[in-house]
């Protein structure tokens, strides 16, 4: 495990840096610690085609239907200096509803894959449900497989290879079951944690405010 | 003016139309027609299908008619044989001479049987002929040092020789001597073809071209030594018999060959098989063990290299089996496919809950995973 600022080594339970002291809470000093609403594709930088975008979120579609637990947000944006693409990652994974079908996703089965063309950076960020799965689920390899693709600006199709890649991955270490009502309500989560009642205020209408009463992590922007 | 142009224009057409007399006697002075004595030369009556103005009647009856070519002016309806086109005017340039009856259209020429050479005309070989027989290569197993057999069908039974040298144990060679000759009886033979005969388990046949009734057989000791004497006399006789049923010495030779053959690879099954008794056959009792062993053995000498390869049952099952499992392959992945995409389309895949400590103070993450810097 490395410190999202300074890329430094961290113990497992590490509640700051040893090395730069990053931690959430200086996160959030910085960056701010209100809620955003973020769509599973943004892309702030304007390097996606259209054909891109939509191929893109077919691919999405598929893969939140085949993983009901799981999402997978893409972040396209020039990031400012000091910030690095790790850290933009960890914040909006701690600080962002993601815009998918299936409202009840919480974040801690997230994979957020943060690009930023001019820096030339990629990172892929993932929650601690898809951490816990081991090592494999990294994303080096993913990154890896992406690279010449990225590097060719090639952006729709180095998305639509992660989502392939993360999915194979991802069915080795899940339970397939038969699509019905019951497989569906498996990964609904505890009313009292996560971004349910989040996201449930989020659907009632596009300007309402986000509340999370029962998210001992919300605070009202 | 114009009556003196027309008059010019049409005299020389008059002279044209009608010519003047005294110019066709000078024509006939010059170009006389031939004539024919009424004495000697009648008219030839014109015969059935000559067309009057083709002449027929203006030939005389010396002329030598040949129904055949000149007669017969209407278009041919046999085939042209390959005479016609070879055969020329002169007799040395004739091709046809080089050709056979049978290419030729021609019938062939049957002779009469012949009676056999009377016992005091028979010559023994001498020692010139039996020294280029034991010079001959070991893989000549056609030997003709007097050049009786045409070049042609030299060619086929060595062939065919060699054919049966290649498959057979027991390697059949054939000396062709003339009708009138026969092997001294104080000959060593065993030097034939180079020494062939005493490395290989082989069999001697000296052949008088003609008289296959005379034809004798030599084997090798190894195989003498297992079988009888009168099996090899039912054998060769067996042969002669074969042949004798054509008359044609080069046909003969070609069946006793074949028939040699035959008999030698049936020998061979029978030394294989070591079989205790056998007793003395001729051309027309042979064993029921050789008859029912007869078809295999001449499928395997003749027929299994040829015919009987393309189409072996074996090869077809083959073939077949193949097929099958191709197919099986082919639907067995393409069931795996759809089996795949109905999985990937109808299944859900559930994570498994696992509960991490928080790190760095983050809710849901702590920072995991990794980043590149792809440029």
């Amino acid at each position: 495990m490395k410190c999202p600022h300074c890329d430094a080594s961290l113990s497992e339970s590490a509640q700051h840096c040893p090395a730069c002291g990053f931690s959430s809470r200086v996160s959030d000093a910085r960056h701010g610690d209100h809620w955003v609403r973020l769509d599973r594709l943004t892309d702030a930088a304007h390097c996606l085609r259209l054909t891109d975008q939509r191929r893109i979120e077919a691919r999405l579609d598929d893969f939140e239907r085949r993983f009901p637990q799981v999402f997978f947000a893409v972040y396209f944006g020039v990031l400012p200096q000091g910030l690095s693409v790790p850290e933009v990652g960890f914040w909006l994974l701690n600080h962002a509803a993601f815009g998918t079908h299936e409202i009840a996703k919480r974040n801690e089965f997230g994979i957020v894959l943060v690009v930023d063309p001019a820096a030339g950076q990629a990172g892929l960020c993932v929650g601690y449900a898809i951490e816990a799965l081991g090592s494999r689920m990294a994303g080096d390899d993913v990154l890896r497989s992406m690279r010449p693709l990225l590097a060719q600006s090639d952006y729709g199709r180095a998305v639509t290879l992660a989502i392939r890649h993360l999915d194979r991955k991802l069915r080795s270490f899940a339970q397939g079951k038969p699509r019905s009502p019951e497989a569906a309500a498996m990964h609904t989560v505890s009313p009292d944690f996560g971004l349910r009642p989040l996201r449930a205020s989020m659907m009632e209408g596009p300007d309402a405010p986000i509340r999370a009463k029962n998210s001992p992590h919300y605070s009202i922007p | 003016m114009k009556l003196l142009q027309l008059a010019t224009i049409l005299f020389p057409l008059g002279t044209l139309t009608h010519p003047h007399a005294g110019l066709c006697q000078d024509i006939e002075a010059i170009l006389p027609l031939p004539e024919w004595a009424p004495s000697q030369d009648g008219i030839a009556p014109a015969r059935n299908g000559t067309p009057f103005l083709l002449g027929g009647s203006l030939l005389p009856q010396s002329f030598p008619h040949d129904d055949n070519e000149s007669g017969n002016l209407s278009p041919m309806t046999s085939q042209p044989t390959i005479a016609t086109e070879f055969q020329s005017a002169r007799p040395d340039g004739d091709l046809s001479l080089f050709l056979p009856d049978a290419l030729l259209g021609k019938a062939i020429h049957i002779a009469p049987p012949s009676s056999p050479t009377a016992a005091h005309l028979i010559r023994k070989l001498d020692d010139d002929f039996l020294t280029s027989c034991r010079g001959s290569p070991g893989d000549a197993h056609l030997i003709d040092p007097d050049s009786h057999v045409s070049e042609t069908q030299k060619e086929d039974l060595l062939r065919f020789l060699q054919f049966h040298a290649r498959d057979a144990r027991i390697k059949a060679f054939v000396i062709v001597t003339d009708r009138d000759q026969t092997v001294p009886n104080n000959a060593d033979l065993s030097n034939v073809a180079s020494g062939a005969l005493r490395s290989h388990d082989s069999c001697l046949a000296i052949y008088p071209l003609g008289e296959p009734w005379r034809a004798r057989l030599f084997v090798s000791g190894s195989v003498h030594r297992i079988i009888p004497p009168e099996y090899l006399n039912g054998v060769v006789k067996d042969c002669a018999k074969d042949a004798e049923l054509v008359s044609d010495p080069m046909e003969q030779l070609h069946r006793f060959t074949v028939r040699l053959s035959i008999r030698l690879f049936w020998l061979e099954k029978l030394i294989s098989t070591n079989t205790p008794a056998l007793t003395s056959v001729n051309g027309q009792e042979v064993p029921s063990e050789i008859v029912s062993k007869r078809q295999p053995a001449l499928d395997e000498a003749l027929l299994n290299h040829v015919i009987l390869t393309p189409s072996s049952p074996h090869q077809w099952w083959s073939v077949t089996l193949g097929v099958a499992l191709s197919l099986a392959g082919g639907g067995a992945t393409y069931a795996a496919l759809r089996y795949r995409r109905r999985r990937l389309i109808s299944f859900v895949w559930i994570m498994p809950e696992t509960e991490i400590p928080p790190r760095l103070g983050g809710a849901f993450s702590g920072g995991g995973g990794a980043w590149i810097q792809y440029r």
